[in-house]
């Protein structure tokens, strides 16, 4: 891989794919929302790193920008990672945070992939979209995270036919892994047993051989195929089952 | 009197909604953008002895569904809730507005969410209320051509099931409609083709099968037996679907421009 764009890369599975993809990548521009000072990592240099928060509207145009600034007009990987979650029951969640959930993990992928558009299709590029297991299964504490990641199944699989033959599309479903994203949703370490989730690095390594692959959607770990399978394909039964779990 | 809003209720699968739930005696809330085409249609359901009025608003802008809230939470009580309002932007992904596409997120899966988020925290909703969710058939099959109309969709699918979960245990009822195309305006806006506009299913049917659905108050509707295999295909041969949506839509969209 010569050139790749990862978002959300200061954190979590973002940062251990950028620490994946580094030895081997010629050029890895990291997306993400901390300060430059912030960032105690020596991968990061300001010619790489790229702050903006894509909560913002035109969060694309400006990302765009800051790479013809650097003379980056061809893209081989465009990984779209950055993600925000939400815990809590429905009516509990603000009309803004469920805006900057979709704002962040929905529109900025759509308006980023348009933008990079023409920066890909020089180099018969890919785009990975990082959605969840969640998109498969009902999610009545993160409901709208949940439509935010399906939505963004929905996109790629349209995409995909679209683009056929000039840019590959691939979804990939990560189960949950040890980030900072479950504390910053809301809920606490405690209540979801954080240390039996797989460590980031580890799942960015499957995420890595994932992509490698030309398989159109892939589900991370045995556990959540399972999981996902049966949400997709008996999905009466696990709504059932998740709805007398919640009495 | 039981009370239904609907969402788009002024033309197409709304308006045959309206018609449906009044005819069973509902009062009829309906939410439209288009004041000229909402007082036609409550003047259609006034002159039958119906109860009806419309709020008029955009479901793109915040202030619009902060003023729908408002006003139901000064109503009666809600028996039935349709998020039926919803818009396409065809055509290749690369080429169609970015501001467009950003209008069917926002009025086709933001909005419906707020909504909804809005309605349970201000306790509109009466006990045994149903919320039902106007998919399509998109969300098995794929959507070339309206990739981020497709993703709404998925999106809507995605939560109104999370809902289902999550409010099941207060006896709130979701129903979640997969409809092919109908015969409306809305198809005809969007469909690179309508020369087959007859086969498409009129939207007063298709609003019978779902007042059906939901009083039997059933979860999921396919409306047609031809949509469910065309749907279980999606799911077991997606590269068939894809194949066949590409050839009847997408390639003549592009054949279009």
């Amino acid at each position: 891989m010569d050139t790749i764009l990862i978002t959300g890369a200061t954190d979590g599975l973002g940062l251990a794919l950028a620490h994946y993809y580094r030895p081997t990548a010629k050029r890895l521009i990291l997306v993400g929302r901390r300060a430059f000072q912030d960032v105690p990592l020596t991968e990061f240099d300001p010619n790489t790193y790229c702050r903006i928060d894509l909560a913002q509207a035109n969060g694309a145009e400006v990302i765009d920008n800051w790479l013809e600034a650097r003379n980056i007009r061809h893209l081989d990987l465009l990984i779209h990672n950055a993600g925000t979650g939400y815990y809590g029951a429905i009516d509990q969640q603000s009309w803004a945070d469920i805006e900057q959930l979709v704002a962040v993990n929905l529109w900025a992928p759509i308006a980023l992939t348009r933008q990079l558009l023409p920066c890909l299709q020089k180099r018969r590029g890919k785009v990975v979209f990082i959605s969840s297991v969640a998109a498969m299964l009902p999610a009545p504490d993160y409901a709208v995270y949940g439509a935010t990641k399906a939505a963004l199944d929905g996109f790629a699989r349209s995409l995909r036919v679209e683009l056929k033959g000039s840019i590959d599309i691939q979804v990939i479903h990560p189960g949950a892994a040890r980030t900072g994203m479950h504390a910053k949703s809301g809920i606490s370490r405690e209540t979801m047993d954080w240390e039996r989730f797989p460590p980031t690095e580890k799942v960015a390594k499957k995420i890595a051989k994932a992509i490698a692959t030309k398989k159109p959607s892939v589900t991370i770990g045995a556990g959540n195929s399972l999981l996902g399978f049966a949400g997709l394909y008996l999905g009466r039964v696990i709504d059932r089952f998740m709805q007398r779990r919640q009495r | 009197m039981k009370h239904c809003v609907i969402t788009g209720a002024a033309d197409g699968i709304g308006q045959a909604l309206a018609q449906r739930y009044a005819q069973a005696d509902y009062t009829i809330t309906g939410i439209d953008i288009d004041a000229e085409q909402a007082e036609q249609t409550q003047s259609i359901l006034q002159e039958a002895g119906h109860n009806a009025s419309f709020i008029i608003a955009n479901l793109a802008e915040q202030g619009d569904l902060g003023r729908i809230v408002g006003k139901l939470e000064a109503g009666p009580k809600i028996d039935t809730f349709i998020h039926n309002a919803g818009i396409n932007a065809v055509g290749p992904f690369a080429t169609v507005p970015l501001s467009e596409q950003r209008s069917v997120v926002e009025i086709n899966l933001l909005a419906p969410m707020m909504l909804t988020a809005g309605l349970i925290k201000q306790q509109v909703l009466n006990p045994n209320c149903s919320l039902i969710f106007i998919s399509s058939l998109s969300r098995f099959v794929s959507y070339p051509g309206a990739a981020v109309y497709a993703a709404s969709k998925d999106g809507l699918a995605a939560y109104a099931r999370s809902i289902a979960v999550a409010v099941g245990r207060d006896d709130i009822h979701t129903l979640t409609v997969y409809p092919g195309p109908t015969r409306t305006a809305h198809a005809r806006r969007y469909s690179p083709d309508n020369r087959n506009e007859k086969k498409r299913m009129p939207p007063e049917v298709l609003a019978d099968k779902i007042y059906q659905a939901a009083i039997a108050r059933q979860t999921i509707i396919i409306p047609t037996v031809r949509h469910r295999l065309f749907a279980l295909a999606g799911l077991v041969f997606p590269r068939l679907t894809e194949w066949a949506m590409k050839k009847t839509i997408f390639d003549k969209l592009q054949g279009d421009g």
